[in-house]
């Protein structure tokens, strides 16, 4: 009952939130000098008052600010989000299309990140200030140091372009055609296609820019292991267990590892939320047709009403995933309680 | 809990192994990629993606293209330039032109004519000719799709300007009555807009050419996914940017002038990745490669390379009213910036086969007077003219510019170069950088700019589109440039949408060149090339200034 | 300072990490004496030259000495990271220092109102700003700044929470001392210390993300040698690997320098701070 408390509660500051994130967005978009009729009507056209006028009624720009605001807002109500002045397509339409791109790239980064990160983290724990730890300690900070476009081009230039040794950019090379929409993931899609071909195709397309994306993170999660790892060696229940004579790695691997990683957890879910939010440089460097390539080319337009959805969506999934790590940790920590 | 970090483990393990097959097959897609390059390289004639990339193995040819900003492939509101290559493909005008130079030749049109008073053109149509759906084609679905354009009121409309009415007085013909004379017509008839849709199809998707059509249309989204044309090819999918698939049509009425079965265009417009996969064979055509990576393919044997101008011109704005201007609006100044710029080092920037307009109307358009002598800098002379204007110390000033490209070169590159020749005679640029949806676009069109750097692509390929930039004109106003300033130039625009014969026409356009070679706010800096590069397999790949890529000359050999 | 010589000689890393930032201090302020060439004037007849003994890094499109672009270049990330933190660092401080303190209602909206700010990407959000107000270096600082705060005000506020609950600070309070004078005096001293670990090593992932923005074309209008920018003109060229490379290197170590810097005076100040980020 408390946590369902909790859970409703959460639900309720939410959406709460997103109300106040599409104000803000809607303000602030106002505020573009910019007239959107200019970003998406031609040199020509622009100037002609018909056509003008025509747009602006089609848009419902020709509305006093208020007016459009609380039409935005009463849509909002009923999950509408209107229309993006850019492509004409429903702002929900382009956003079920590019959301999927985003999700499978980021599900593929945190999970490598996940893995190097622990792993070098225990490394570093476990033989701690010798070579190999400082070594690690280079890595994670090479990691969150290294600038994002930078790296994609590198990583372009040398595994792409000189060595051949990964595809380029893009989601699929183009002797495959995109499999059926199903989950919008390529590699699932082209599985649930029975197309391992493919599968592996996109599978492969995904590890440039998912290594790029997943340097940042890793590091994070290295420091946040190595340092919890330390911490959780200097307890009590840790010193009895090495007095009985147990050795140090398998301490570690036995006991000291499960409770060093549920701060982790928090570092994995942060770097997932950013993920899913901030990829407009990598995913334009490697065209990969997601939500921040949609954001960047959406700001690049004043297009209002996807600005918004843009930012809806990466607020709901960072709330959802800041939400689901809390209840987690009631979940794994005993020690700490829904309050 | 216990259990728990186990299944936490547990999910990590299999994802390891997951990534594993990743891996391996990273290698192996690269293992392939270098096998079809070094076979394209050996000299193999046949299509390696042709083989890979039709699922009914047909000729597939793929090309790569700039993707961003396509944004409709729906006849009514269609205008982004990469468009037209798809648009060219499905549809057909009633009017098109085959190559770049000379005029509009009938295409759906059998015969035309010209009133007396040039305010009527009647136009008969082909006979047998049938839309990819079968449904035949008539003279009402020709008055459909104009006046849907018209109404629509989108972008393109300001082609219909000069139509008044369009009348049918039978199946076969149709006649246009314009609201003034306009020697342009013929051309404008040929852009994409104006295409011809089936409009049985279009009608039963909620298409509408009534006065209403702009709130009342509804077809755009079902046209931005398939095409309702009469052109050789259908489109048959388009995943926004990622790929745009065109199929032969069955039903095509005409001649087929192509053997290729199957288009895949893939919108991914990086020039360094066009490149490389051209190379590699995985791609047939690209068409947004640069100066720095067509040189890269110099030597590769299966790739042959195309940098040939298009009508696209970048310029340098002075406002000529004095209190947004500035002392750019002095022309002597205007003369003294025009002395001083360096045209050659600018062809440089821009890239092998940039050309400099003589003036106002791009080389290689009817009438124009050719080039500009790239060795027209003279720095003295313009020291003097900048002194006579009374700066003999020059001046500061801002150069906006925007975040756009002119085919590629960043406009920032340019205004650098600008500002970097106007050092040499003492004016100081400061260059301000302002994003076009952000302030510029607004500035530039209700002519706020004191001085700027901008670029100018043409909607359709005749050169009355440059009358745009003559005084009391769009452009011209843009730059300040009122009508009774200089009435005597004013005039000439009038007079050249009159002049209905070619010879006329001509000699009006001269006229113009020549009052703008030295004098008034614009100065053509560079007429930008396109960069293309296919595969040697491939015949009749051009660039084409209305299509940029008319795919419906293009053969397997 | 007996603490910081033992780091000196035991983190060999933060040693390394004050050489490199010292040394792009130095480059900075002595840019004009250290670069062989202008940075800004062009020279067309040696442009997009590979690095020779002439051009060290090479040239540009523009024929300009990428070299001396790079050593100029470090002003600008260098102002960035330092002035993006000291003010993100100040505000978010005071703004968290006060919703700790009063807590209740003004808190649990202070703290929404921020979260509120996390919540967006931060890029889109710096794309809006500079779109709203132009762009320039100020407006990107700015930018940089209205993005930042929030994470300091949130470790301000969690800091300040257990810090209230101390005993001087209670007792001040219960002598009556004003709430204002309390927090000044001292709370936010007593707080401060979080904050100062969390600002070092926050310097290297703002001068990546003024990078970043001035990659995306927001900053200082050309031909100022940023280096963001300076990656993003080099892209173009992309088999010419030097135009993107020198300056990506450059953005890079310094960063790093940053980076090691932070780390070893985190262990430093805080040994119960290393599991923070």
């Amino acid at each position: 009952m408390e946590r369902l408390k909790f859970v409703g509660k959460r639900l309720l500051y939410m959406i709460v939130m997103l109300f106040g994130v599409a104000t803000m967005v809607f303000i602030l978009t106002k505020l573009i000098p910019g007239d959107p009729v200019v970003a998406n009507l031609g040199q020509r056209a622009m100037s002609n008052p018909e056509v003008v006028a025509a747009y602006r009624a089609k848009y419902g720009l020709d509305q006093p600010l208020a007016v459009q605001y609380f039409m935005y807002m009463g849509n909002l109500l009923h999950l509408d989000l209107g229309t993006s002045i850019r492509t004409n397509n429903e702002v929900l339409f382009e956003l079920k299309r590019c959301f999927p791109a985003t999700i499978e790239l980021a599900l593929m980064s945190i999970i490598l990140a996940t893995i190097f990160g622990i792993l070098f983290g225990i490394i570093s724990a476990v033989r701690r200030n010798s070579i190999l730890d400082q070594g690690v300690r280079v890595i994670s900070v090479t990691g969150v140091s290294i600038p994002s476009f930078w790296f994609a081009l590198l990583m372009l230039y040398f595994l792409y372009y000189k060595l051949h040794l990964f595809p380029g950019p893009g989601r699929l090379s183009n002797t495959f055609s995109a499999p059926e929409t199903v989950t919008g993931l390529y590699v699932l899609d082209s599985l649930l296609e029975g197309n391992t071909a493919k599968a592996m195709d996109a599978l492969s397309h995904l590890l440039l820019p998912s290594i790029v994306l997943a340097a940042f993170t890793m590091g994070l999660i290295t420091r946040t292991t190595r340092s919890n790892i330390l911490d959780v060696m200097s307890t009590d229940y840790i010193r009895t267990a090495k007095a009985k004579g147990l050795s140090e790695a398998g301490l570690i691997l036995k006991h000291a590892l499960g409770n060093a990683l549920i701060p982790v957890l928090t570092v994995i879910g942060l770097g997932l939320g950013n993920l899913l939010g901030g990829m407009v440089l990598v995913e334009t460097i490697f065209n990969w047709p997601g939500v921040g390539q949609f954001a960047y080319e959406s700001v690049t337009a004043a297009d209002y009403p996807s600005i918004i959805g843009v930012a809806l969506l990466i607020a709901l999934n960072y709330m959802v995933i800041n939400t689901i790590v809390d209840i987690l940790y009631g979940i794994i920590d005993p020690r700490v309680r829904c309050s | 809990m216990k259990k728990k970090l186990l299944a936490l483990f547990m999910s990590l393990a299999v994802v390891v192994s997951f990534v594993g097959c990743g891996g391996g097959s990273g290698s192996g897609s690269a293992a392939e990629s270098s096998a079809v390059g070094s076979a394209a390289n050996g000299g193999s004639t046949g299509g390696e993606s042709a083989d890979n990339g039709s699922a009914d193995g047909g000729n597939t040819v793929v090309i790569a293209m700039e993707g961003e900003g396509l944004e409709t492939f729906d006849p009514g509101y269609v205008y982004e330039k990469y468009a037209h290559v798809v648009m060219n493909a499905c549809y057909e005008n009633l009017f098109k032109f085959y190559g770049n130079e000379g005029t509009a030749q009938p295409c759906l049109a059998d015969t035309y004519e010209f009133s007396e008073d040039s305010l009527t053109l009647t136009v008969t149509l082909k006979d047998g000719i049938t839309f990819a759906s079968g449904n035949p084609m008539t003279s009402a679905d020709v008055a459909f799709s104009i006046n849907r354009c018209k109404n629509l009121k989108g972008n393109p409309s300001i082609m219909t300007d000069t139509i008044d009415s369009i009348e049918t007085p039978d199946e076969k013909t149709v006649v246009f009555h314009l609201t003034e004379p306009d020697s342009a017509i013929l051309s404008k008839l040929t852009y994409n807009a104006l295409a011809i849709l089936d409009s049985e199809v279009a009608k039963e998707n909620g298409a509408t050419d009534a006065e209403d059509a702009s709130s009342a249309d509804t077809a755009r989204n079902y046209l931005d996914g398939t095409s309702a044309g009469s052109g050789m090819y259908v489109l048959t999918k388009y995943t926004p940017n990622e790929e745009i698939v065109l199929e032969k049509n069955a039903n095509y009425w005409g001649e087929n002038a192509s053997n290729v079965d199957r288009y895949v265009i893939q919108l991914q417009g990086d020039a360094n990745s066009q490149m490389m996969t051209l190379s590699t064979g995985d791609i047939d055509v690209a068409l947004n490669l640069t100066d720095d990576t067509v040189s890269e393919l110099e030597g590769n044997d299966s790739v042959a390379v195309l940098n040939d101008p298009t009508k696209t011109v970048a310029f340098v704005m002075m406002n000529m009213d004095e209190s947004i201007g500035g002392q750019v609006s002095d022309p002597k100044v205007q003369q003294a910036i025009r002395k001083a710029l360096d045209y050659k080092g600018t062809q440089e920037i821009v890239g092998s086969g940039t050309v400099t307009p003589y003036s106002l109307i791009q080389d290689g358009f009817m009438g124009s007077k050719g080039t500009r002598d790239v060795n027209y800098t003279n720095i003295e002379e313009a020291k003097q003219l900048l002194a006579d204007a009374g700066y003999p110390d020059g001046f500061d000033i801002d150069l906006t510019v925007t975040d756009l490209a002119f085919e590629g070169t960043p406009l920032t590159d340019l205004a650098q170069k600008v500002k970097d020749d106007l050092a040499l005679i003492g004016i100081n640029c400061n260059i301000v950088t302002q994003s076009w949806a952000a302030g510029y676009g607004d500035a530039y069109r209700d002519g706020t700019l004191g001085f700027t750097v901008m670029y100018w692509g043409v909607d359709y390929a005749d050169p009355n589109v440059q009358l745009e930039f003559l005084p009391g004109n769009s452009v011209g106003l843009r730059a300040g440039w009122q009508a009774d300033m200089d009435p005597d130039i004013a005039a000439l625009s009038k007079a050249c949408m009159e002049a209905t014969d070619d010879a006329d026409r001509t000699a009006v356009l001269e006229q113009i060149q020549d009052a703008t070679y030295e004098y008034g706010p614009f100065i053509m800096i560079a007429q930008a090339p396109a960069h293309f590069g296919y595969n040697t397999r491939l015949t009749g790949v051009a660039v084409s200034d209305p299509y940029t890529l008319d795919v419906t000359m293009i053969n397997i050999a | 300072m007996h603490a910081l010589k033992k780091l000196f000689r035991s983190n060999y890393l933060f040693t390394l990490g004050v050489i490199i930032c010292l040394a792009w201090i130095i480059a900075a302020i002595l840019a004009p004496v250290i670069a062989p060439y202008d940075p800004i004037v062009q020279d067309l007849g040696v442009r997009l030259k590979a690095p020779s003994g002439e051009h060290w890094f090479g040239t540009d499109n523009f024929g300009r000495d990428i070299f001396s672009r790079v050593i100029y270049g470090g002003r600008y990330s260098l102002l960035a990271g330092v002035v993006t933190v000291i003010l993100s660092g100040i505000i978010g401080t005071f703004y968290g220092a006060v919703a700790g303190y009063v807590g209740g209602q003004v808190d649990n909206v202070m703290m929404r109102f921020s979260e509120m700010i996390l919540s967006f990407p931060s890029l889109v959000l710096a794309m809006i700003i500079n779109a709203v107000l132009g762009s320039n270096l100020f407006n990107t600082l700015f930018a940089l700044v209205i993005v930042s705060w929030p994470t300091y005000a949130r470790l301000m506020r969690s800091v300040v929470l257990s810090v209230k609950e101390n005993e001087y600070v209670t007792a001040s309070i219960a002598l009556g001392a004003p709430k204002m004078r309390v927090l000044i005096k001292e709370i936010i001293p007593n707080s401060i210390n979080s904050v100062l670990i969390m600002a070092t090593t926050d310097i290297g992932n703002k001068i990546l993300m003024f990078s970043t923005l001035s990659f995306l074309g927001l900053g200082s209008a050309p031909p100022t040698p940023e280096w963001g920018m300076m990656v993003s003109d080099g892209a173009d060229y992309f088999n010419k690997f030097w135009i993107a490379g020198f300056p990506g290197l450059a953005i890079f170590t310094m960063a790093v320098g940053a980076n090691f810097i932070g780390d070893g005076l985190r262990d430093l100040l805080d040994p119960k701070l290393r599991k923070e980020f």
